[in-house]
C-alpha cells in the first residue's frame, strides 16, 4: 500500500478525522452534566440556557461552538470563504492558546 | 465492488449552489483545525504537507467554503446542513455512551493515572524485583 497515493476516498476520511478529532477535543463535545436539574443529563450543555451580554439567549453548547464570541459579535461574523483579517484573528487566537495552555 | 469515487463525485456534484451561509458554530472547529495545523506544522513539517495535500485534494468536488485545512474541518457539518442534507455520515458525528463509576472503578483509574508516581515513589522499596540470586 502506497501511502502517498492519494485517493479520494482517503481525502473524504482525512476530512472526517480533522472534524471528529476537532469534536473531541473541543470543551463540552465529550461529557455531560448529571444531577437533580439534569438527571437525564444537560447533553453537553445542550439544556444549559445562557443569556448572552447583548440579552438573546442560547445555550452552553452552542456559546462554545461559536468560540465563546472571542472572534464573533454582533457585527462581526466569521464567513467561509474567510478572508486574511478573519484568517489571521483566527490563527492569533490559535498561537495564544498553545502558548496559554502548553503540549 | 463499489466504485467510491465515482460515488462520491455523483454525491458532492448534486450540490453546486453557494450561499454565503451565516453557521455560528464553525469556530470551534476552525479553533481546533488551525491549533493542530500549527502544532503538526512544528512537530512534522512533511506529514503536514502531505495531510493538506490529502485533504485539499478534493477541492473541486466541494464548495469554496472549505478549500483549506482549516476550513475542511467544518467540512462534515455542511454535508449535514440543509444545502446538502446528506445523512450518510450522521452516524458518525457523536455516540451517546454512559460510564458508570462506582468506588472499584476509581481506584482501578487512579491507579492507572497515577501508575508512573506510584512507581516511581515504590522504587527505592523494590516490591517487584526479584532479590538476586545468591551464588553458591
Amino acid at each position: 500500500m502506497n501511502l502517498l497515493n492519494n485517493t479520494a476516498e482517503r481525502a473524504l476520511f482525512a476530512r472526517y478525522v480533522v472534524h471528529l478529532v476537532g469534536d473531541i477535543h473541543q470543551p463540552l463535545h465529550s461529557v455531560a452534566l448529571f444531577n437533580k436539574t439534569y438527571p437525564k443529563g444537560d447533553l453537553g450543555g445542550n439544556s444549559h440556557k445562557v443569556i448572552l451580554t447583548n440579552g438573546s439567549t442560547s445555550n452552553f453548547h452552542s456559546y462554545w461552538d461559536a468560540g465563546a464570541y472571542i472572534l464573533q459579535n454582533d457585527t462581526w461574523f466569521i464567513t467561509r470563504p474567510m478572508n486574511m483579517q478573519n484568517l489571521t484573528a483566527l490563527k492569533d487566537v490559535a498561537y495564544s492558546m498553545i502558548a496559554q495552555y502548553g503540549k | 465492488m463499489v466504485d467510491y469515487n465515482q460515488m462520491l463525485k455523483v454525491l458532492l456534484l448534486l450540490g453546486v449552489q453557494l450561499v454565503a451561509v451565516l453557521s455560528w458554530w464553525d469556530v470551534g472547529h476552525m479553533l481546533t483545525a488551525a491549533i493542530a495545523e500549527i502544532r503538526i506544522n512544528q512537530l512534522d513539517p512533511f506529514s503536514s504537507i502531505h495531510f493538506r495535500e490529502l485533504v485539499t485534494s478534493i477541492n473541486s468536488l466541494c464548495d469554496n467554503r472549505t478549500r483549506t485545512f482549516i476550513e475542511s474541518a467544518c467540512w462534515p457539518d455542511d454535508l449535514k446542513g440543509k444545502q446538502y442534507n446528506m445523512n450518510l455520515f450522521d452516524p458518525w458525528h457523536f455516540k451517546d455512551r454512559y460510564l458508570l463509576l462506582n468506588s472499584a472503578h476509581t481506584l482501578l483509574i487512579l491507579s492507572c493515572l497515577f501508575s508512573t508516581t506510584l512507581k516511581a515513589l515504590l522504587a527505592p522499596l523494590k516490591l517487584w524485583q526479584r532479590p538476586p540470586r545468591s551464588s553458591k
